[in-house]
């Protein structure tokens, strides 16, 4: 089998049996594939691009070709559980907006970014090179992402909009670094950052 | 390897004796369904698949006859062994809608009352109305259940009220280059086509079957604006541009001049051979009067009891059924959290870019009908 990013796992550890769940740009459908055979939950994904459609009609996974504000507006309040946006919320035009959005269609939202305060990233910049990681893997010519944040970033404008933050976790790929994250220094050595937000 | 031609393994007519009761009040009958199969049903009757025609088509949606190697079926690209509704696998069936004349009771059917044709007195139907014609001939065919309906133009409509008046009888529905109703430009187009054959006075209020002439000028015009609708701004371009037809420069005067001119009078004098006018009447009054929202009180009560997959697919350059009106009824599906996927495809060919070969359709097609 193929083997998923680390995040996958996370949040299909997240997500409670039967859920509803949105995926806003929802790729493959890679997520949503797991959630349905491990979770039973019902759902949709939205995204743009006519090849991840394909690929979420070959899994089975209900789709819309779309833009992410498109898709999300025709829903009434809390019509999801869950509302994903994995690896997206720095490619998206309007990123408060799509928060508001989300945390208005579904009871509470989980966020998965790529984190730029990353020590990789840091020392990178600190050398003169526009960071390439795994995370983030783009030259900077062909970069889908318009905007970088970082972990703190996130808390910070969770605070500023009255978001909850339900639930952390940090994605490293180094089990000697759990202890150290714990210490708080997530910002510095976690690649990404995955977020359970609700309106407080 | 692939046969080159699609093997027909049934054309013929199913004739249903009780009336029909159509959506008007009215009734039909005796009532006769031209239809044509592809394939073989399987023991358990699992793998029927219904194919609905858009306006000016008919039952022959794949291969040729023997004696008509050039009459292609309207959908062979797709529908074939080994192609992407693949007749191996799928025993498919596709039937001509009633108020056509490609074999199905329509107004040059003859009325048992009168023993003449029908014309006008024949009863206006509706899209409904043909959905349970074909419903009748799969009672006929003893077929309880359809793997999926698909269908592009009015045959998505059709595809649409099938999911909704059979939900038990269908477990997928494919509804391309469609709408759930038609804009007011869409009935205009119609209407100014049924103007053009009801003024050509040779249409004689409909009754022209025994007449040595037909209302074949309006029927050709009416056919060209609806031809019109069919293309693109694009499309026209690419394949025309403003090139001249036969000439080095205007003629100055009222014949043809341009090739566009020229393709548009061709389409319409081949169509008048084809279809009869009546029929075009009828038809596209049943494209006016579709509309799903009208008929169940809103698109989300409409949807409500259904119980296949969907999936919705539009052409970008689909002027006549634009793509928003296919996510109009996409977003009532998830509103009611129904399973639907809806996609876009790329194509300047207009609206009768679903008749033609489209290597993205194929791939959805493919993956939805696994």
């Amino acid at each position: 089998m193929r083997k998923d990013p680390l995040w996958i796992a996370k949040v299909v550890d997240l997500v409670e049996p039967n859920s509803r769940v949105l995926d806003l740009g929802c790729g493959k459908g890679d997520v949503l594939e797991r959630l349905q055979a491990e979770k039973r939950v019902h759902g949709y994904g939205i995204d743009i691009e006519f090849d991840n459609i394909l690929s979420c009609t070959k899994k089975g996974i209900a789709v819309f070709q779309g833009d992410i504000d498109e898709g999300l507006k025709e829903f009434g309040k809390h019509a999801f559980d869950y509302v994903i946006l994995s690896q997206t919320l720095q490619q998206v035009k309007r990123p408060l907006f799509v928060l508001s959005e989300m945390l208005r269609v579904g009871r509470r939202g989980i966020i998965i970014v790529p984190n730029f305060a990353h020590w990789r990233i840091r020392l990178q910049l600190l050398f003169g090179m526009t960071p390439r990681t795994g995370a983030l893997p783009y030259h900077w010519y062909n970069t889908p992402n318009i905007r970088v944040v970082t972990i703190q970033d996130f808390h910070a404008i969770c605070a500023k909009k009255g978001y909850k933050i339900v639930k952390e976790v940090p994605i490293h790929h180094n089990v000697c670094v759990r202890f150290l994250i714990r210490c708080g220094l997530s910002n510095i050595l976690s690649t990404d950052g995955l977020f359970v937000i609700e309106k407080c | 390897m692939t046969p080159l031609v699609t093997k027909l393994t049934y054309c013929g007519c199913f004739s249903l004796d009780e009336p029909l009761l159509l959506e008007s009040g009215q009734t039909l009958g005796p009532l006769t369904v031209a239809y044509e199969t592809y394939g073989v049903l399987s023991p358990q009757k699992d793998n029927a698949i219904l194919l609905c025609h858009a306006l000016s088509g008919d039952s022959h949606a794949a291969g040729i006859y023997a004696d008509q190697p050039e009459y292609k079926g309207w959908w062979d690209h797709y529908v074939g062994p080994g192609k992407t509704i693949d007749t191996n696998r799928f025993f498919v069936v596709s039937s001509n809608v009633i108020g056509g004349c490609k074999g199905s009771t329509g107004p040059s059917s003859i009325d048992p009352k009168t023993g003449s044709p029908y014309g006008m007195r024949f009863p206006v139907i509706t899209v409904g109305d043909m959905v349970r014609a074909q419903a009748a001939l799969l009672d006929h065919l003893e077929i309880d259940k359809l793997y999926a309906v698909i269908g592009g133009s009015m045959g998505g409509m059709q595809a649409l009220e099938w999911a909704i008046m059979y939900p038990q009888r269908v477990d997928k529905i494919i509804s391309i280059a469609s709408t759930s109703k038609l804009s007011p430009q869409a009935i205009s187009f119609d209407a100014v086509g049924r103007n053009a054959i009801i003024s050509d006075p040779n249409w004689a209020d409909g009754d022209y079957y025994a007449n040595p002439t037909w209302p074949e000028k309006g029927l050709s015009i009416a056919r060209m604006i609806g031809h019109i609708t069919y293309l693109s701004e694009a499309s026209m371009m690419i394949k025309f541009g403003r090139n001249l037809q036969e000439k080095t420069d205007y003629g100055y005067d009222f014949s043809t001049d341009f090739q566009v001119e020229s393709y548009l009078k061709y389409q319409g004098e081949k169509f008048v051979s084809r279809f009869d006018a009546n029929a075009y009447l009828y038809l596209t009054k049943a494209l006016s009067y579709f509309d799903l929202e009208k008929k169940y009180g809103s698109l989300e009560s409409a949807f409500a009891d259904t119980t296949c997959k969907f999936l919705v697919l539009a052409i970008t350059s689909d002027w006549l059924y634009p793509p928003k009106q296919s996510k109009d009824i996409v977003k009532a599906l998830m509103k009611m959290g129904k399973r639907v996927t809806y996609s876009v495809l790329d194509s300047p060919y207009g609206h009768d870019a679903f008749l033609l070969k489209n290597e993205r359709l194929e791939q959805l097609l493919e993956a939805f009908l696994a």
